[in-house]
C-alpha cells in the first residue's frame, strides 16, 4: 500500500561504471604450464556430468523391470558418446546372451518355432542340419536302390496288379465259358456275345438273327456279368489304397534305419538342449513321412505347370522345411551386445517377415523372418534416439509393447495393419531381456511423462545432462584436457596455451556466464575444427589463439548478414537511433534476436507520451497485438510502480502511451520494462535523457532492476552502432547489477572500456538508473516525506499531483476514463 | 538284313515319351517309321448291339456305334499328333495310317511289311494294364540290329519277341492276349 515510502529510505547514489576487468572473465594462458595440448593427457572421464553419469551407471546396474534409461538434454552435449562409453565399460564383463533361430513347426506350420542355443552354436546348428539333409539326400535314395527294396516294392505292385487281373480275368473267363467276350473299350469295359466258331465279337445283324429266347438269355447273362464287373471295379480303389499303404510302410521301414543312424549323430551333439532334441525328433518323424521328397528328380522330369517347363527355384525345394533360420548369431560377440539403431522404424525394431514373389503371389515361410534391433540387443543394451522412435509410425507403441510383455513378436508393419493380405506367419515370440537407453531432449521426457501413462513405468531412470559446468579454478585445466582429447580424436593440430584460453573464454560466453562453462561439446568440437582450418590456411603447425579468434569471428561474420543490414540502416538514419544528445520521453532499449542459432543485440527507440488520463499506461505493442504476454506484464508493473510510489494518496490521473518505435515484428519479454519506465519518468518529469546510453533490465513494482538474458549480445549490439558512428566516451549501457556475473564481452568492448571510450553501468534500482540517464539526482523523500523540488522524483510527483488536481477540477472526466479503462482490460 | 522299317502300333497319345524313344531309334537306324492306329472292329460290333454298355471305374452307360466311332477317330487323331510330335526335328521319314479290323490281323499285316513292330502298351489308365511295350521282330536279324533292339527294349521297359513270318492269325491273337493283357478280348 505504501510501497512508495520504501524507496524513500534508501540513499541513492549513481554507481560507478564497471572496470574493463569486470566485463569479461579472461582465461589467462599464463596459468597453464603446458605449451601445447600435446602435453596434456587424455581426459577419459565425462566433464561436469556427474549427475547423468551416476544415473546411467545406476540404470545399467539395476537388473529390474522398467529401469530403462532416458538420457536427456539438448543436442550437442555428447549424450550419445557418454552413454556409449558407459555401456562399453559395463557390457564386456557381462555374459554373452543366447543365439536364436527359427525352425519349421511340423505341427502348426504357420507358427514357426524359436530355438534358443548357447552363444555361437546357432550357425553350427544350421550347418549341421544342412549336412544332415545332404546326407539324407544320399542315404534315402540309396536305401531305395537296394535289391531288397526293389524286390519288395515289386512284390507289392505285382500283388496289386495280379489281384486286379485276377478279378477281371475271372469275370472274363466266366464270360468266355458262356461265349461272351469281355472287351476293353476306350473308357472301360464292355460285354458282347462271341461268334459260335471264332473268338470274335458277333456282328449285331447276326445277333438279331438269333432266336428270341437265345437273345434274351444272352442279354440276361451279360446283365449279370456287368453287375459282377461293377462290383469288382468298385473294390479296386480300396486295393490300390492298400497297396499304397504297404508301399509307404515299406518306404518307412527301409529308410528308418539309415535316417535313425544319421539323426543319432546330430542328436548326440545337442543332447543337453531338450528343445533342440524335441525339434530333431520331430524332424526325424517328418523325414520318414516324406521320404519321397529326398529322391532327386530324374533328368528330364521337370515339373510342369500349365504345360510350361520350369526350373525349380531353390526356395521352392520341399527340403526347405528342414532349414534353420539363424536370427541371432553371437559367435563373434564378447560380452553383452550394445546396439544403436539409427533408423528405429517399427520393422527395424521388432524384426520383419519378408515375402517373396512366386508365380505372381507373395509367399513367405519361417526362413523369411528377419531380426530387428530388439533381437540383436536382447541380453544387452539398445540405444535409441527418442525423437526418431517417436516420429516413426507405430515404433513407439511396438517398443513399449515389447518392454511391457518382455517378449519380441516379429511382425511386419504391413501385417500388423492388415495391409498385406497374403500368406502370413505368427512366429513364436522370443523372451526379451534388455535395457533400453533413449536419448532425447528434455521436452520429450516431460511430454511423455505427462501424456503417456506407460512411460513412467517403463523408463524409470532419468539421466539429466547439464548444459554447463561451474568454472572453478580447476575447471579451466580440465576443459583444456577435454580440448586436447578432442583435438587428438579429430586428428587436429595441437593447440597452444593461448588457443586453449580463447576456447575456454568462448565456452564461458556460450554459457553466457563468467562462472560457468558451456557443455556444448559439439559446438566446441566445431570451433576446434574451424580453428584448425584457419591454422592450416596460415601454414601453422600449432593452432594459436589468433586462429581460434579468427574462427569465432569468421563464424559470426558468416551468420551476420541480417545484423549488418540492421546496423547499416541505423547508421544511415533509416532506423532512428540516437547515440548522442538528449531528449525527454525517449530511451534506447535493447533487444536480442536469435536467427538460425546466431543471437545478436539491437537497440530500439522506446518513447513515452503522457497526458491527463484515467491512470492507465497504454502499451501500444499490446494494443496492436504485437506484444507478447510477458511484455504486457512488464508494462502493467510500471503502472503499479508509478501509482505506488508517486500517487499513493491521490488518484493516479495519468494517461500514458509506450511504444517500441519502428518495430514491426513481435516484441516479447520484459527486459525493456526498465527502459520503458525511464522513458515514462523522463516524460513525466520533462527531464531529457542522454541518448548516448542504452538500457536493459526488467523492473518490479518496488523499482528494483532485475536480471535479464542475453546481456552480452545487447551490450555488443549497442556498442557496434556507437563504434561505427565513432565512440565519444559518453556512450554506454545500463545493465542490471545482477547481470554483471554474466558478462563475457568481446574484446573490442573491453578495450574501449579500458580506454575510457565506453561504459557499462550496473544498476540495481530505477533511481540509480534515472540519475545516470538524466544527469539529475533522483531524489529521496526528506523528513517531511517530500522529494527535493528539482529532483526527478519531485518533478514526477508534482506532475502527477497536477493531473490529479485537474481531474478534480474537471469533474466527471476521470470516472468516464476509468470505465473505459476497465472495459479495455477485459 | 537290317531294320529298314519300323511300325509302331499306337492305341492313343499315351506314352509320348515311349514314342520319342522309338522315333530316336528309327532315326538312328535310318529306318522308316510307320504309325498304325487300329480301329478294333470288335469294339464297333459291340457298340452296335442294342444293349451295349460301357462299364468304367466310376460309372456305367449305354453306347452306340456313332459314339464309338467318334471316340476311335479322336483317339486316332491324338495318336497321329503324338507321332508327329515325336518325329519333329529328327532326320526321319515317317507316315501314319488308320486301319479298321481285328488287332491281330492288323499286327500280322504290319509284320509282313515291317522288320519290327512295336506295340506301345500304356493305355488310358484302365486296369489291368501293361506299362512299357512289346517288340515283335522278324525272326532273322543281324547282330547289330539285335543289339539296337535290346537297347530299345530296355528304354521302353518292354520285351522282345521273335515272330516267325508265317505265323497264323489265331496264334498271334493268343500271343497278344498273353503278353498284352487288356488289348482286345481278354
Amino acid at each position: 500500500m505504501d510501497s512508495g515510502s520504501n524507496g524513500s529510505v534508501r540513499q541513492t547514489l549513481a554507481p560507478a561504471a564497471l572496470a574493463a576487468a569486470d566485463l569479461c572473465r579472461r582465461c589467462d594462458p599464463a596459468r597453464f604450464d603446458f605449451q601445447t595440448t600435446d602435453e596434456l593427457a587424455d581426459f577419459a572421464e565425462s566433464l561436469g556430468q556427474a549427475r547423468a553419469v551416476g544415473a546411467i551407471r545406476f540404470g545399467i546396474g539395476i537388473r529390474r523391470d522398467g529401469f530403462n534409461i532416458f538420457a536427456m538434454g539438448p543436442e550437442g552435449l555428447g549424450r550419445h558418446a557418454l552413454v556409449k562409453k558407459l555401456l562399453e565399460q559395463q557390457a564386456p564383463a557381462q555374459e554373452v546372451p543366447s543365439d536364436w533361430c527359427y525352425v519349421f513347426n511340423f505341427e502348426v506350420p504357420h507358427k514357426p518355432r524359436a530355438l534358443k542355443l548357447p552363444p555361437g552354436r546357432a550357425t553350427k546348428f544350421r550347418q549341421g542340419m544342412a549336412r544332415l539333409v545332404e546326407d539324407l539326400r544320399a542315404a534315402i535314395p540309396a536305401a531305395f536302390e537296394t535289391d531288397e527294396y526293389r524286390t519288395r516294392i515289386q512284390e507289392i505292385e505285382t500283388e496289386f496288379g495280379e489281384r486286379q487281373a485276377k478279378a477281371i480275368g475271372e469275370i472274363g473267363e466266366r464270360a468266355r465259358s458262356k461265349r461272351i467276350a469281355l472287351l476293353r473299350t476306350p473308357a472301360g469295359f464292355g460285354f458282347a456275345p462271341m461268334k459260335p466258331d471264332k473268338d470274335e465279337v458277333m456282328e449285331p445283324e447276326e445277333f438279331r438273327k438269333l432266336p428270341e429266347p437265345d437273345q434274351e438269355r444272352t442279354q440276361e447273362e451279360i446283365a449279370s456279368l456287368q453287375d459282377d464287373l461293377e462290383k469288382a471295379l468298385h473294390e479296386m480303389p480300396k486295393w490300390r489304397r492298400e497297396a499304397q499303404r504297404k508301399a509307404r510302410e515299406l518306404n518307412r521301414q527301409v529308410t528308418s534305419a539309415s535316417v535313425a543312424s544319421l539323426m543319432e549323430e546330430i542328436k548326440a551333439e545337442y543332447e543337453a538342449l531338450p528343445e533342440v532334441c524335441a525339434y530333431l525328433t520331430a524332424v526325424q518323424n517328418d523325414v520318414l513321412d516324406r521320404v519321397e521328397i529326398f529322391q532327386q528328380p530324374k533328368e528330364g522330369e521337370q515339373p510342369a505347370l500349365f504345360g510350361i517347363l520350369r526350373r525349380m527355384e531353390p526356395e521352392e525345394s520341399p527340403l526347405r522345411r528342414y532349414e534353420v533360420n539363424v536370427l541371432i548369431d553371437r559367435s563373434a560377440d564378447k560380452g553383452a551386445p550394445i546396439v544403436y539403431e539409427d533408423n528405429p522404424s517399427h520393422d527395424n525394431l521388432v524384426g520383419r517377415i519378408e515375402h517373396v514373389a512366386k508365380m505372381g503371389t507373395l509367399v513367405t515361410d519361417f526362413t523369411q523372418i528377419k531380426a530387428g534391433a530388439l533381437h540383436r540387443a536382447n541380453g544387452g543394451y539398445l540405444v535409441l534416439d527418442a525423437l526418431r522412435v517417436l516420429s516413426q509410425p507405430f515404433a513407439w507403441e511396438a517398443l513399449k509393447r515389447a518392454l511391457r510383455s518382455r517378449e519380441i513378436r516379429a511382425e511386419s508393419l504391413g501385417q500388423m495393419l492388415s495391409l498385406v493380405s497374403t500368406v502370413s506367419l505368427e512366429p513364436e515370440p522370443i523372451p526379451l531381456d534388455l535395457k533400453v537407453v533413449l536419448v532425447g531432449q528434455r521436452i520429450f521426457y516431460y511430454l511423455l511423462h505427462a501424456y503417456d501413462p506407460e512411460f513412467g513405468g517403463l523408463f524409470k531412470v532419468m539421466a539429466d545432462f547439464e548444459d554447463d559446468m561451474a568454472r572453478d579454478p580447476d575447471a579451466d585445466l580440465l576443459y583444456a584436457r577435454v580440448i586436447a582429447t578432442m583435438a587428438r580424436a579429430d586428428k587436429l593440430r595441437p593447440l597452444d596455451r593461448a588457443a586453449v584460453a580463447r576456447a575456454i573464454e568462448h565456452g564461458a560466453r556460450l554459457a553466457g556466464d563468467t562462472e560457468k562453462l558451456s557443455m556444448q561439446m559439439l559446438d566446441l568440437a566445431d570451433l576446434l575444427r574451424e580453428s584448425d582450418h584457419w591454422a592450416s590456411t596460415a601454414g601453422r603447425a600449432v593452432t594459436t589463439g589468433e586462429d581460434v579468434e579468427r574462427a569465432i569471428r569468421a563464424r559470426q561474420e558468416r551468420a551476420s548478414r541480417i545484423r549488418q543490414r540492421l546496423q547499416e540502416e541505423i547508421v544511415r538514419g533509416t532506423l532512428l537511433i540516437d547515440t548522442a544528445g538528449e531528449r525527454a520521453g525517449q530511451v534506447n532499449g535493447l533487444s536480442v534476436a536469435t536467427l538460425g542459432g546466431f543471437a545478436f543485440g539491437m537497440p530500439h527507440r522506446i518513447t513515452a507520451r503522457v497526458r491527463l488520463g484515467g491512470g492507465k499506461v497504454i502499451d501500444i505493442e499490446r494494443e496492436s497485438e504485437l506484444g507478447g504476454p510477458i511484455h504486457s506484464k512488464g508494462v502493467l508493473i510500471l503502472s503499479g510502480y508509478i501509482a505506488g510510489r508517486y500517487a499513493a494518496k491521490t488518484p493516479l490521473s495519468l494517461g500514458a502511451s509506450l511504444v517500441f518505435e519502428q518495430s514491426y515484428g513481435g516484441i516479447e519479454g520484459d527486459s525493456a520494462s526498465s527502459a520503458e519506465l525511464y522513458a515514462l519518468l523522463s516524460a513525466l518529469a520533462e527531464a531529457p535523457v542522454r541518448q548516448s546510453l542504452a538500457v536493459t533490465g526488467s523492473v518490479n513494482q518496488h523499482g528494483d532492476v532485475q536480471a535479464i538474458g542475453g546481456v552480452n549480445e545487447k551490450i555488443e549490439g549497442f556498442f557496434d552502432i556507437c563504434a561505427s558512428r565513432g565512440l565519444t566516451g559518453e556512450q554506454g549501457v545500463l545493465i542490471p547489477a545482477s547481470n554483471v556475473k554474466h558478462l563475457m564481452l568481446k574484446r573490442e568492448v573491453v578495450d574501449a572500456v579500458a580506454a575510457g571510450k565506453f561504459r557499462v553501468h550496473p544498476v540495481a534500482s530505477i533511481d540509480e538508473g534515472i540519475e545516470i540517464l538524466a544527469g539529475v539526482p533522483a531524489g529521496q523523500r526528506d523528513a517531511l516525506g517530500q522529494f527535493p523540488e528539482r529532483s526527478i522524483n519531485g518533478r514526477v510527483e508534482r506532475r502527477l499531483a497536477e493531473f490529479a488536481e485537474r481531474v478534480r477540477s474537471f469533474g466527471g472526466a476521470a470516472p468516464a476514463s476509468r470505465k473505459r479503462g476497465r472495459r479495455d482490460r477485459k | 538284313m537290317s531294320i529298314r522299317r519300323i511300325t509302331v502300333v499306337q492305341e492313343s497319345a499315351q506314352g509320348a515319351r515311349a514314342l520319342d524313344v522309338v522315333a530316336e531309334t528309327a532315326a538312328a537306324l535310318e529306318a522308316e517309321l510307320a504309325g498304325l492306329f487300329v480301329e478294333d472292329v470288335g469294339l464297333l460290333h459291340f457298340a452296335g448291339l442294342p444293349f451295349a454298355r460301357e462299364i468304367g471305374a466310376f460309372s456305367a452307360r449305354a453306347l452306340d456305334v456313332r459314339t464309338m466311332e467318334r471316340r476311335l477317330r479322336s483317339q486316332a487323331e491324338e495318336a497321329r499328333r503324338a507321332l508327329a510330335a515325336a518325329a519333329e526335328g529328327k532326320p526321319l521319314r515317317w507316315s501314319f495310317r488308320v486301319e479298321r479290323g481285328s488287332l491281330s490281323a492288323q499286327v500280322r499285316g504290319a509284320l509282313a511289311e515291317a522288320d519290327l513292330v512295336v506295340l506301345l502298351g500304356d493305355r488310358g489308365g484302365q486296369p489291368p494294364r501293361r506299362r512299357g511295350a512289346a517288340l515283335l521282330a522278324a525272326a532273322e536279324l543281324p547282330p547289330e540290329a539285335e543289339s539296337a533292339l535290346e537297347r530299345l527294349a530296355r528304354a521302353l521297359a518292354g520285351d522282345v519277341y521273335h515272330v516267325r513270318p508265317a505265323v497264323g492269325e489265331e496264334a498271334l491273337a493268343k500271343l497278344l492276349r498273353e503278353l498284352w493283357r487288356g488289348v482286345g478280348i481278354v
